[in-house]
C-alpha cells in the first residue's frame, strides 16, 4: 500500500547532526522516563526519522509571520470567585495509589 | 419489524415515543448484539450492563409519563470513548497508566448525554491517549474492522466507529486531535464529525493536545450526527476554551435544509489533497461525490491550499509538544499506575511512567520534550506555530474568496491490514496527512460514507467548513449520503 503522499526520499540522506543516543537519554531523564540501552537504540532510529521529517519546515519562509498557539482570539475568560463543590477527600483517597492521613505517601525524600 | 440494532437513533426515538418498543428492549437488543460480535471486534474496554439496564428502566418510566416531551436521547444507547471520564465507571484511556482508574466525576459531554436521557452502554477501545491512526496501540489489543477482521478500523477512535458500524450502539462519542474521528469513520463506513474547536466542552476529557482536541459524534446517518452534536454542543464554564455561541437546532434545521437546492453553493476541491499516493479508487469516489453535489446545483471550484503538505510536520511538532506537557501529570503520586518496590521519589516518577505508558506514548513525550528543549525550541516549536498561521491563512483565503465548503479525501487509502504499518511510526503518521490541516485551523470537518473500493472497503468523503459552519457540513453531507452506494447497517445484526 502506498500512503506516502509526501516524498520520503530524504530518509536515505539524513544529515549527520541527527539526534544521538546521548540526547535521547538526556531528554528521557528530563521527561522522567526510564529508557534502557536497547530502547535508546530503537528510539535513535525512530526519532531520527520523525525529526528529520518535521525538520522540513525549515524550508518554509516564515519571516514576519506571527505564531498561532490557539485558533480563536478569545482571552482572559473570567468567572466569579464563588466557592463551589469540589472533590471530597474520600474520593481523592479512592483513586490514589498510596494515601494516608489526608496526604499522598511517597518514598522518603530527605 | 426490522432489527432494533439497525435502526437510526431518529427512528429509535419514534419507536420509543410511540411505545412500539421500550428502552429496556432497545438496550437489551444492543447488549445482545455486543455479546454476539463485541469480543471478536474488541471495540469495548468496558460494557455497562447493569448501569445501562437501570438507566433504561428509568427512561421507560419517563417515556411513559412525558412521551414526546422527553429529552431527545431518552432511552437511546450511546457508546463513549474510553478517554472521556464517566463517574463510577472505569476509564482507562486504553493505557496501563489508568487501567484501574474509576473517575470521581464525569466529563461535561457525558453529563449532557445523561441529562438528555441517553444510556451509556460501554466504553470504547482506542489508541492509547488518542495517539495513533489504527486503534492497535491499546493495552486491550487491536480493534478489528467489521468489513474485514484482518484490517484496522482506523484510529484513534476506532472502537467508537466500530461500535456504531456493528450495531452495538447507534451513536458514539469520540475525540479528534488530528483526524481521530474522521479517519475511522471513513474506514468503517459511518459518519464522523469533528466540531469547530470550542464548539464542545473538553472538561473531563483526558487531554492529549489541548490546542487541537475536540469531542464529536460517530453515527450511521447524518440525521443522527446532528442529534448527537446538538446534545453535546455549547459553552461550559468548566472549559474556558469553549465558545459562548448559541447552539443551532442542528437536527430540525437539517430537515428544512433537505428540501433546499444547493444552487449558489461553491464547493472547493483543493488540488493539494489529490496527490501522488492517493489510491485510485479513493480519488474516483471523491470526484464522483463532487459530481453528486454539482447535480444538486452546487458549483465545483478548483482551489489551492498551498501549505497543505506542511500540516503534518507542524502537527507532529505541536501535538507531541502539548502532549509532553499534558502527560506530565501522570507522576504515580495522585492517581494512575505506581511502580512497586521503590527506593526514591525520582525512581517512583520514572518507573511509574515507563511502566504505565506504551511505546507510542513515550515516543511522543520524547519528541515533544525535544522540540520544546533549549536549543531546539525556535527551530521546531516556534517554527511550527508560525507555519500553523500560514495553514490557517490558506483556509481563510479559500473561504473568503473561492468557496463555501471544501470537499476532499479523508485519507489516502482505505483500511489497511493490522500490523501493516506497525514497524514504522512515521508511516503511521502519514495516515493523518489529509485530516491534520483542518485540525490545526480548528475547522469543523465531517467524514460521510459514499462508496466501496475494489476490495469492498468503505470510502468516506471529507467536507470542511469555516469555524462554526457545522450546519452547512450537515446539509452537504446529507446530499452525499443520499447517493451512497452501500448499506452501512450490514453488520448491525448478525
Amino acid at each position: 500500500m502506498t500512503v506516502q503522499t509526501i516524498n520520503l526520499s530524504f530518509l536515505s540522506t539524513m544529515s549527520a547532526d541527527k539526534i544521538s543516543k546521548e540526547q535521547i537519554t538526556k531528554i528521557a531523564r528530563l521527561a522522567r522516563l526510564k529508557i534502557d540501552e536497547q530502547e535508546a537504540q530503537d528510539l535513535e532510529k525512530d526519532l531520527g526519522e520523525i525529526l528529520e521529517y518535521v525538520g522540513q519546515l525549515s524550508e518554509i519562509s516564515t519571516k514576519g509571520v506571527k505564531a498561532t498557539s490557539q485558533v480563536h482570539s478569545v482571552e482572559n475568560i473570567f468567572r466569579s470567585d464563588i466557592k463551589k463543590e469540589s472533590l471530597k477527600t474520600e474520593e481523592i483517597e479512592a483513586i490514589a495509589p498510596d494515601f494516608s492521613g489526608g496526604g499522598f505517601r511517597v518514598p522518603k525524600v530527605i | 419489524m426490522e432489527a432494533l440494532t439497525k435502526l437510526s437513533a431518529a427512528k429509535m426515538r419514534e419507536g420509543l415515543v410511540s411505545g412500539e418498543f421500550s428502552a429496556v428492549e432497545l438496550t437489551e437488543a444492543h447488549l445482545n448484539q455486543i455479546e454476539r460480535s463485541g469480543a471478536e471486534l474488541n471495540d469495548f474496554n468496558s460494557i455497562c450492563n447493569n448501569e445501562a439496564n437501570e438507566a433504561a428502566k428509568i427512561a421507560d418510566k419517563k417515556l411513559k409519563e412525558e412521551k414526546e416531551n422527553c429529552p431527545t436521547l431518552t432511552g437511546i444507547p450511546v457508546a463513549v470513548k474510553d478517554m472521556l471520564l464517566t463517574k463510577g465507571i472505569r476509564t482507562t484511556c486504553s493505557s496501563k497508566m489508568l487501567e484501574n482508574f474509576i473517575p470521581p466525576y464525569s466529563a461535561t459531554v457525558v453529563e449532557k448525554i445523561e441529562q438528555n436521557g441517553g444510556i451509556v452502554i460501554g466504553k470504547t477501545n482506542h489508541d492509547e491517549f488518542g495517539m495513533g491512526a489504527s486503534s492497535e496501540h491499546s493495552i486491550f489489543g487491536p480493534v478489528k474492522n467489521p468489513w474485514d477482521h484482518q484490517r484496522v478500523p482506523g484510529g484513534s477512535s476506532g472502537g467508537s466507529a466500530v461500535a456504531v458500524a456493528a450495531g452495538h450502539a447507534p451513536l458514539a462519542l469520540s475525540t479528534d486531535t488530528g483526524g481521530s474521528i474522521r479517519q475511522p469513520a471513513s474506514f468503517t463506513g459511518v459518519v464522523g464529525l469533528k466540531p469547530t474547536y470550542g464548539r464542545v466542552s473538553r472538561y473531563g476529557v483526558i487531554a492529549f493536545a489541548s490546542s487541537l482536541d475536540q469531542v464529536g459524534p460517530h453515527a450511521r446517518t447524518v440525521d443522527d450526527t446532528a442529534i448527537l452534536l446538538e446534545a453535546i454542543s455549547g459553552r461550559d464554564e468548566k472549559d474556558s476554551t469553549s465558545i459562548d455561541l448559541e447552539v443551532p437546532s442542528y437536527f430540525s434545521n437539517l430537515q428544512t435544509a433537505k428540501k433546499e437546492s444547493l444552487k449558489g453553493l461553491r464547493v472547493g476541491l483543493p488540488k493539494e489533497y489529490f496527490v501522488d499516493g492517493l489510491e485510485a479508487d479513493v480519488e474516483a469516489s471523491i470526484r464522483e461525490a463532487a459530481k453528486v453535489l454539482e447535480e444538486e446545483g452546487a458549483e465545483l471550484v478548483d482551489i489551492s491550499l498551498p501549505h497543505t503538505s506542511a500540516a503534518l510536520p507542524v502537527y507532529y511538532i505541536i501535538a507531541p509538544a502539548e502532549a509532553s506537557s499534558n502527560l506530565a501529570r501522570y507522576d504515580g503520586v495522585r492517581y494512575g499506575h505506581r511502580a512497586e518496590n521503590l527506593k526514591s521519589l525520582g525512581e517512583l516518577y520514572e518507573r511509574s511512567r515507563s511502566e504505565g505508558f506504551g511505546d507510542e506514548v513515550q515516543r511522543r513525550i520524547l519528541i515533544g520534550s525535544y522540540v520544546l528543549s533549549a536549543g531546539y525550541f525556535d527551530a521546531f516549536y516556534n517554527k511550527a506555530l508560525q507555519v500553523r498561521t500560514l495553514i490557517i491563512d490558506d483556509f481563510k483565503s479559500a473561504f473568503q474568496n473561492s468557496c463555501d465548503v471544501i470537499l476532499a479525501p479523508v485519507c489516502p487509502s482505505t483500511a489497511f491490514k493490522i500490523g501493516e504499518l506497525s514497524n514504522s511510526p512515521l508511516k503511521m503518521y502519514l495516515q493523518d496527512v489529509l485530516t491534520t490541516p483542518a485540525s490545526l485551523a480548528g475547522l469543523p470537518g465531517i467524514s460521510v460514507p459514499y462508496s466501496l473500493d475494489s476490495k469492498g472497503l468503505p470510502i468516506g468523503v471529507q467536507l470542511l467548513a469555516p469555524h462554526f459552519g457545522e450546519e452547512i457540513l450537515l446539509k452537504v453531507a446529507e446530499r452525499i449520503e443520499r447517493k451512497a452506494s452501500f448499506d452501512n447497517t450490514k453488520f448491525c445484526k448478525e
